[in-house]
């Protein structure tokens, strides 16, 4: 009994004494990198796979731009307020006519393999981009190439861009989007939709990308410490995919993220987290099929549609307060283009009845669905993508529009489908989701194809102020523009949607979101001189690993004298 | 003699309860309108309201009563297991009977054709085919019947096959009884049990068919469906971390599962399990 006693104690004393040799030496055995990571990640989506980030292969849509351009620098970049800061250009200036645009290139700037930049980078690049509609970013209209008619290099660093017609927003959708490539790997390259080899990612952007992942749906992007604006201000940019961003930020599995104000609504004080909001520039709208349906084609129908909606009364219940109400004129109301004096359409249900009446629609039928002229019901199939807030605007319009009158069939589908569909032109009504673009050259120029609506006096508004360079004159034209879309109701823009982000203040602080958009317009809170100019906060990994290093410590020798002064008990109680 | 026998399993403690159950369901769903003032589909309610004396159980993100939408989409459920029970029954019955009785080579075409059917996995036929026709109650409901009738006339034709060699039969065939007495009089009432596990089993599947459609947003808008309801509970970012889970995600939940459960029950007392 004694001599087993004795030996147990022995042993766990053995134990205890190798703890406190190994312990400490396997902790200290980590490493000590010193590292400022950041982790972002693109909000609950679908999808976190935006191509690979190269001027040439990534996804056309904002966050694609977004990726490649932490690697790629424009000629010129917008900051918070939506002036422009040279990257590439140190000044630039045009001729009186507006034709002519003469960049003057930063000095020194090298490419992530150290090749020096230079002017024909530039003129390569828009040459190289020129003719190749069929590569996805060039084919979906990102760079307009179209208002260039040349491009020349005068010396080392001096750019001359001649434009084949004055075009106001030159500087906004040309020379703040265009990413330069390197010409001395580019000119090599023989199928460039398909390159994506380590080369292709190589820009003079303040990130190099060391990671790019298809199937994990993730990018890591390292500093370039020779940056020329400045070193940035971490270490590791990292984007991953999260399946629901609130709880992904609450246990800090991201630091920063793209949300919805409900979702923003779950964080609380303890999450410690700065929360922005901007304007969303993303409209949900109410797409009639103009052309083919002759119902619909009648202005007063849609007028008549158009009072029985109540806007700010479906904002706040699908968005909660996260958007505003919808502006017969398209332009939202936070734009600088926006237009107030424009007809109105407050909810009416009398008026739109009495329209409906007036246009020949007052008989109904047993269910009170209005007839037409021969006797069918006044019913139409409502597509929409079967995303939430989308689903639910369909089931409230179909509330609304029972109530005048017109019955409506829900058709859900997927949103390739039902883009598929009205771009075929096979629908009645769709609820249809985008971004609004911020400058009326996108936002507007294109409402005969987006909306189906064609108005020659539309169209004439349309081309003239895309190229008046002055800009009060411009901004009266645009006006003029939403009047007329205002009275003729070719679509109906039932709200906008906000953005928000929320970001962890123990990393990186300072996100804004650039007036005007980035990249010609994509409202985001990831314009890369955040990442410049922001501030980071936050302890260097390095040194919250040796914190929890040393908790662990404290734990073991704390244990390890506990069952030391147990095992002196028991030997003493052997010994006895 | 048959309908007796099965009555007397249901009076064991399991079948009560489940009968229980279902009966107070169906209750539920008759009595709809006379449970809430709401329709199901009213807006005019400020959303994402608590519970209070309006809303027993507050309302959801547009502002629909969910209770009301909990009571009306007990109709849907019990109208779905209803057709789709009643469907796959009368169509697997007829052809599982015929086939087996027949024999020969139409039984052998028919039996290949059913386990062609049996062998498509249901679920991704169903999604596939819910998302290709448009989202009607009634695409669901043919859908279910559709990929649900084989496994009834499987069992059926076994069952029909047997009794067609069994003593009783083959006297009153010999006696100079018809086809259609025997079948009418002889072999429907031994397939009874099979029948009512059939409809039970299938209630079943329909049921969660019906919700898991309707929780992937391939269910049919214009009705109120508990699937729907939790699917828009969780897509709502801060149901679990205020209290709303409690009013509007568990109600579907625990409706869906009840009636399951009733069904089962009553399922395994005709089984007679004790």
């Amino acid at each position: 009994m004694k001599l087993s006693e004795r030996s147990i104690s022995l042993f766990i004393s053995l134990l205890l004494v190798s703890t406190i040799l190994f312990v400490p030496a396997s902790a200290s055995s980590e490493d000590s990198s010193e590292e400022r990571v950041f982790t972002a990640s693109w909000g609950t989506s679908s999808t976190a796979d935006w191509g690979f980030p190269s001027p040439l292969t990534f996804y056309p849509r904002g966050p694609g731009y977004i990726m490649t351009s932490y690697c790629f620098d424009a000629l010129v970049w917008p900051e918070e307020s939506g002036d422009f800061t040279g990257l590439l250009a140190e000044s630039w200036e045009s001729s009186d006519d507006g034709l002519e645009w003469t960049f003057h290139l930063r000095e020194g700037v090298t490419w992530h393999d150290g090749e020096p930049f230079t002017a024909d980078d530039v003129v390569f690049t828009m040459d190289y981009i020129k003719d190749k509609a069929a590569i996805s970013p060039i084919g979906s209209s990102w760079y307009n190439t179209a208002v260039i008619k040349s491009v020349e290099a005068t010396d080392d660093y001096t750019v001359v861009i001649t434009l084949n017609y004055q075009y106001a927003p030159f500087i906004q959708q040309v020379a703040a989007v265009i990413p330069i490539m390197p010409k001395h790997i580019w000119e090599n390259v023989e199928d460039p939709s398909k390159y994506m080899e380590d080369e292709a990612a190589i820009g003079t952007g303040p990130f190099i990308l060391e990671d790019y992942d298809t199937d994990q749906q993730s990018y890591k992007y390292t500093a370039n410490k020779d940056y020329f604006l400045g070193e940035p201000i971490i270490d590791t940019l990292i984007y991953v995919k999260t399946s629901d961003a609130v709880i992904s930020l609450k246990t800090g599995e991201i630091d920063e993220s793209g949300l919805t104000l409900d979702q923003v609504q779950a964080l609380d004080e303890s999450d410690n987290m700065e929360v922005i909001s901007g304007p969303g520039y993303w409209v949900y709208r109410l797409r009639f099929n103009i052309p083919s349906n002759t119902i619909l084609n009648d202005t007063t129908v849609r007028q008549a549609i158009y009072y029985s909606l109540n806007c700010s009364d479906i904002e706040s219940r699908v968005l909660h307060g996260g958007g505003i109400g919808g502006n017969p004129g398209y332009v939202p109301p936070y734009s600088s283009w926006y237009n107030p004096d424009v007809t109105q359409y407050e909810y009416d249900i009398n008026k739109a009845n009495q329209m409906l009446d007036d246009a020949g629609y007052s008989e109904t039928n047993s269910d009170g669905i209005r007839l037409d002229s021969e006797g069918n019901p006044l019913e139409f199939q409502l597509l929409y993508s079967s995303d939430q807030q989308s689903q639910r605007i369909a089931e409230l319009v179909q509330t609304y529009l029972k109530k005048i009158g017109i019955g409506i069939t829900l058709k859900p589908g997927d949103t390739k489908t039902v883009d598929g569909l009205v771009t075929a032109g096979n629908f009645d009504l769709a609820i249809y989701s985008h971004g609004t673009s911020t400058d009326p050259a996108r936002m507007l120029n294109s409402f005969p194809t987006s909306t189906g609506w064609n108005n020659s006096e539309f169209m004439a508004l349309a081309e003239e102020q895309m190229s008046t360079m002055d800009e009060n004159k411009r901004k009266e034209l645009v006006d003029e523009m939403q009047v007329l879309i205002a009275d003729n109701v070719p679509t109906i823009p039932l709200m906008y949607r906000n953005v928000y982000s929320a970001s962890s203040k123990d990393t990186v602080t300072g996100f804004f979101y650039t007036d005007g958009g980035v990249g010609g317009g994509v409202p985001t809170e990831y314009n890369k001189l955040v990442f410049i100019y922001g501030t980071w906060n936050g302890d260097s990994d390095e040194t919250t690993t040796t914190n929890t290093e040393n908790s662990v410590d404290s734990i073991g020798i704390l244990e390890s004298v506990a069952i030391l002064a147990c095992a002196f008990i028991l030997i003493l109680h052997g010994k006895r | 003699m048959h309908e007796k026998t099965l009555f007397q399993r249901l009076k064991s403690p399991k079948g009560i309860t489940g009968l229980a159950i279902l009966c107070f369901f169906i209750f539920i769903a008759v009595a709809a309108p006379f449970i809430t003032s709401y329709s199901p589909a009213d807006v005019s309610s400020s959303p994402l309201l608590e519970p209070g004396s309006e809303h027993p159980l507050g309302t959801d993100d547009v502002g629909k009563d969910i209770f009301s939408n909990l009571v009306y989409g007990s109709r849907t459920s019990l109208m779905v297991a209803l057709l789709v029970s009643f469907g796959v029954l009368i169509i697997g019955t007829l052809a599982g009977v015929f086939s087996g009785y027949t024999g020969g080579n139409l039984d052998r075409v028919m039996m290949r054709g059913v386990d062609i059917f049996l062998m498509i996995p249901d679920l991704p036929l169903i999604l596939i085919l819910a998302a290709y026709l448009s989202p009607s109650l009634w695409n669901i409901i043919f859908i279910l019947i559709l990929m649900g009738w084989p496994v009834g006339a499987r069992i059926t034709r076994a069952q029909t096959k047997t009794l067609r060699v069994s003593g009783h039969v083959d006297f009153a065939r010999v006696s100079g009884a018809g086809n259609w007495y025997v079948i009418k009089k002889h072999i429907i009432p031994d397939l009874y049990p099979i029948m009512i596990t059939t409809v039970v089993m299938q209630s079943i599947r329909a049921i969660l068919s019906e919700s898991g459609l309707a929780f992937l947003g391939l269910g049919d808008p214009s009705y109120p469906s508990w699937g729907t309801m939790i699917k828009y509970a969780i897509s709502y970012p801060l149901v679990f971390f205020t209290d709303a889970w409690m009013w509007w995600l568990m109600p579907a939940g625990l409706c869906i599962t009840l009636l399951v459960l009733s069904f089962v029950l009553v399922g395994q007392a005709l089984e007679g399990d004790k």
